[in-house]
């Protein structure tokens, strides 16, 4: 029995040391999300004081590479490009995905559910450049030669994050409606109603929460992407609002990545306030999630 | 018979989404392939460097940085995520520290990844003074994957079933033992299955590396404070400075070698997955 | 001294999960070297019971003891016990079998290798003992290092008692051990545990009554007297005594048959 004794203490130190490297990798997170937090909201300080709320939040964008402080920062252009892109994107994304889903989940055959399955996939995996690339050089030149425009635009930028947010939105649909028992289908159907009829009466509305979440998931989505919505919505110090479909204009990311090169002085710092906007966008999707996850769990 | 009708035509109008979302995929990735792929597969490209304004350079550093990066960031990744996902899925009881670190877990899988690369430049490359660096850009991009990895190895952990872990403890196992001898290892080819997801994401990555590992590299980097052009952020790069007179061709061929390599890294992954699942069906069926 | 006739005994013991209370004022002496059975009707904490002996009720969070369990006269829920040599000591067979998705050698010498035995001989020489303990060495012995998933459902469960033995405890716990197996694996693993009971003290749990004659030396009837109530020890004897003479007219009544 002494010898087991002896061995409990070496034991339990061990688990207790385990357990501390295990709690500061978890911790990690946390330093991480607070940093990114504490040094972009630094960074942004010197805008937020010099320019000043009134100045950021109005529509008038002339920065000053040479001699920043002479410029006008109004990133309610970048904003209002941002909010005007991923309404486009949601209004055909959305349709399309949830669409998509219900043909994967219901009516689609077994050969083709896998194969559409895996396109999704495959299209969640394509790199954004690529996408982008695909835009500028098909995309856009399509855009004017129909309209007479440069084709650059909201339009553009919409249809591109579009395809983006297209595969996540699809496939947590998908699980939503995965997740929905079987009777409730089964129910349905034996009270003879059509497939459609099941699938908008008694389906969609009850898996409604999971598709609502795609659906922010989605928008997080298109207000984040970065690089394929520079080289498509033409970078314009304009602002244009949802239906100024083919006027080119800026988002907050393709201002950021444009400018983060060259700027110096309180230009840099505008654009790590566009930064601390996207993380505010980014936070108020995840509590727009938790809002209604909470409510499906009542 | 109105309902009948209205089947029939949701039914079509379904078909023809479905059919829709699949050929977006089909078309995209045909025209890159059909656009790149004759450039992408001659060696002088692939093997070749960038020569600026004059036409005819190839891509190799930025290949070898993009998979050095790559490498580096899993080698930070794997580790971090591994353990915080044993802790989550196997000591964490229901409480505050929990719900709290799942909640930054979350925020920092919301933010956006031209966040990140905001963060790298402020940190790595400018206050720990590495510059455009191997170091900063793989740092940056583990930040950005981690919690993807950390969640899919947290589902996988949560997956194995508990009968091993009883099985084990009542052997006389520690905690500690019986997920090192038993949780692993059935965990692993979930594990990997999303390791294999995140290669194919951080190849694609562009937007937290081009100011963070840097835009264009003439040499292949030689050491980690060296500066690195990844693949993707090159592609965006050449098509914004328009140098070359032959930029499209780069870029199209660039395109198309990403492309085949992210289907490549894609399809594996799957094949892991799928046969994980195959060995675990063929056991359960005959217990 | 402890009484050596006596190895386990539970005295007084109360268990709750939150605010559930499921076993109430316990008491029991194991026999030393014999199989005990418990047995009763389902929901009356006769598994819950069995998982205080190996302190496998830890792995749940809310679940709270009061009262002691001795293992040769020590608490083993007494602060400093280590549990992990108590459940080397105190093996558990479960209700479903579950070996490791290991080879069928590496699941045997799971036990051994966490007890830093690493040479090759002396563990083959484990294995090959345990499975011939378990009665299994002649059906896999040329096929060692095949999954163990591979095996049938018997055959499996038999490789977990083989497990268990490889690790040389004194006591083994059985989970209704044969509640998914057919008739005929059911009396393959009664056989082994008349020839185990020579060296070890067994617990059983079951709710099937014809094993627990067939099988047991001493029974322990344990019931609920209403749903959320919770489980107690109604008797408990020589097996052949309960199940002739009850002294109490529930246990007549369960195991006749009319409720339960």
């Amino acid at each position: 029995m002494k010898r087991i004794k002896r061995a409990i203490n070496n034991f339990q130190r061990k688990e207790v040391g385990i357990k501390i490297i295990l709690v500061t990798s978890a911790s990690l997170s946390i330093l991480a999300v607070f940093m990114i937090i504490a040094y972009i909201f630094r960074e942004s300080l010197p805008a937020i004081r010099t320019v000043g709320f009134k100045g950021l939040f109005s529509f008038n964008w002339k920065p000053e590479p040479a001699n920043p402080p002479a410029g006008s920062y109004g990133m309610l252009v970048p904003i209002i490009g941002t909010i005007s892109a991923t309404f486009w994107a949601i209004l055909f994304g959305a349709p399309l995905a949830i669409g998509t889903a219900v043909y994967i989940d219901q009516m689609a055959p077994m050969a083709i559910r896998s194969v559409i399955n895996r396109g999704i996939e495959i299209l969640a995996g394509i790199p954004s450049v690529i996408i982008g690339w695909f835009g500028l050089t098909m995309l856009v030149p399509a855009l004017r030669n129909v309209t007479a425009t440069n084709g650059f635009g909201i339009m553009a930028a919409g249809v591109v994050l579009a395809v983006m947010s297209l595969p996540t939105i699809t496939s947590i649909s998908v699980d939503a409606l995965r997740a929905l028992p079987p009777e409730l289908e089964e129910a349905s159907l034996a009270m003879g109603a059509t497939r459609w009829q099941t699938v908008s009466r008694a389906l969609l509305p009850a898996a409604r929460r999971g598709v609502l979440i795609a659906v922010i998931l989605g928008i997080g989505r298109a207000v984040g992407e970065t690089m394929a919505v520079q080289m498509v919505v033409g970078n314009a110090n304009q602002v244009a609002w949802p239906w100024e479909l083919f006027k080119p204009t800026s988002t907050l990311t393709s201002r950021i990545i444009s400018d983060i090169g060259e700027s110096t002085g309180v230009f840099r710092s505008v654009v790590y306030t566009e930064g601390l906007v996207l993380l505010i966008f980014a936070m108020v999707l995840i509590l727009a999630i938790r809002m209604v996850s909470r409510e499906r769990k009542r | 018979m109105r309902a009948k009708r209205a089947d029939r035509i949701a039914t079509v109008v379904f078909w023809i989404i479905g059919l829709v979302s699949i050929s977006i995929l089909l078309f995209i990735t045909g025209v890159i392939l059909w656009n790149g792929l004759g450039k992408a597969i001659q060696p002088s490209f692939i093997f070749g460097r960038p020569k600026g304004f004059k036409a005819g350079g190839g891509i190799w550093p930025m290949i070898v940085s993009s998979f050095y990066i790559t490498g580096l960031a899993l080698f930070v990744i794997m580790p971090i995520s591994i353990l915080s996902a044993i802790y989550l899925a196997e000591y964490a009881k229901d409480g505050r520290f929990t719900r709290f670190v799942k909640f930054c877990v979350d925020s920092l899988a919301s933010m956006p990844s031209i966040v990140f690369g905001l963060f790298g430049m402020t940190v790595f490359v400018i206050l720990f003074g590495w510059g455009y660096s191997l170091i900063a850009g793989s740092l940056t991009v583990a930040l950005l994957n981690l919690p993807t990895v950390m969640r899919s190895a947290e589902e996988s952990l949560r997956s194995v079933p508990v009968t091993y872990r009883e099985a084990s403890l009542s052997l006389g196992a520690s905690r500690w033992k019986t997920i090192r001898k038993v949780v692993l290892p059935s965990a692993t080819p979930g594990i990997l299955t999303g390791t294999m997801l995140t290669v194919g994401r951080i190849l694609g990555e562009s937007a937290a590396l081009v100011y963070t590992a840097g835009l264009v590299s003439r040499h292949v980097p030689d050491s980690l404070f060296d500066s690195a052009a990844p693949l993707a952020g090159y592609i965006w790069y050449v098509q914004t400075e328009a140098g070359a007179p032959d930029y499209r061709a780069i870029v199209d061929g660039s395109a198309a070698l990403l492309l085949v390599m992210v289907l490549v890294i894609n399809f594996g992954a799957r094949r892991i997955g799928n046969y994980y699942q195959k060995r675990t069906l063929a056991g359960e069926k005959r217990v | 001294m402890y009484n050596l006739d006596y190895r386990l005994e539970v005295e007084g013991l109360t268990l709750h999960y939150g605010n559930f209370k499921a076993l109430e004022n316990i008491s029991v002496k194991v026999p030393n070297e014999r199989i005990t059975a418990f047995i009763g009707p389902s929901g009356c904490g006769k598994s819950t019971l069995l998982r205080c002996f190996n302190r496998m009720n830890d792995l749940i969070d809310d679940c709270k003891l009061e009262g002691s369990v001795f293992l040769d006269g020590e608490d083993i829920n007494g602060s400093g016990y280590d549990v992990t040599a108590l459940r080397r000591n105190v093996g558990m067979v479960f209700q479903k079998p579950n070996p490791f998705p290991k080879t069928i050698y590496d699941n045997i010498a799971y036990g051994p290798r966490l007890n830093g035995k690493k040479d090759k001989l002396t563990l083959d020489g484990i294995v090959e003992e345990s499975l011939r303990k378990a009665a299994l060495w002649k059906e896999v012995k040329n096929k060692l290092r095949e999954p163990a998933m591979r095996l049938s459902g018997g055959q499996q469960q038999r490789l977990c008692i083989a497990r268990v033995l490889a690790v040389e405890p004194e006591v083994i716990l059985m989970d209704e051990p044969c509640s998914a197996l057919d008739p005929v694996a059911t009396q393959r693993i009664e056989d082994l545990l008349a020839e185990l009971k020579k060296y070890y003290t067994i617990i059983i749990v079951t709710h099937n009554m014809q094993q627990a004659a067939r099988a047991s030396d001493y029974t322990a009837f344990l019931m609920i007297e209403d749903e959320g109530e919770p489980g107690c020890i109604v008797e408990f004897g020589e097996t052949e005594r309960i199940f002739t003479n009850p002294e109490d007219e529930r246990t007549e009544k369960y195991i006749t048959g009319r409720f339960g």
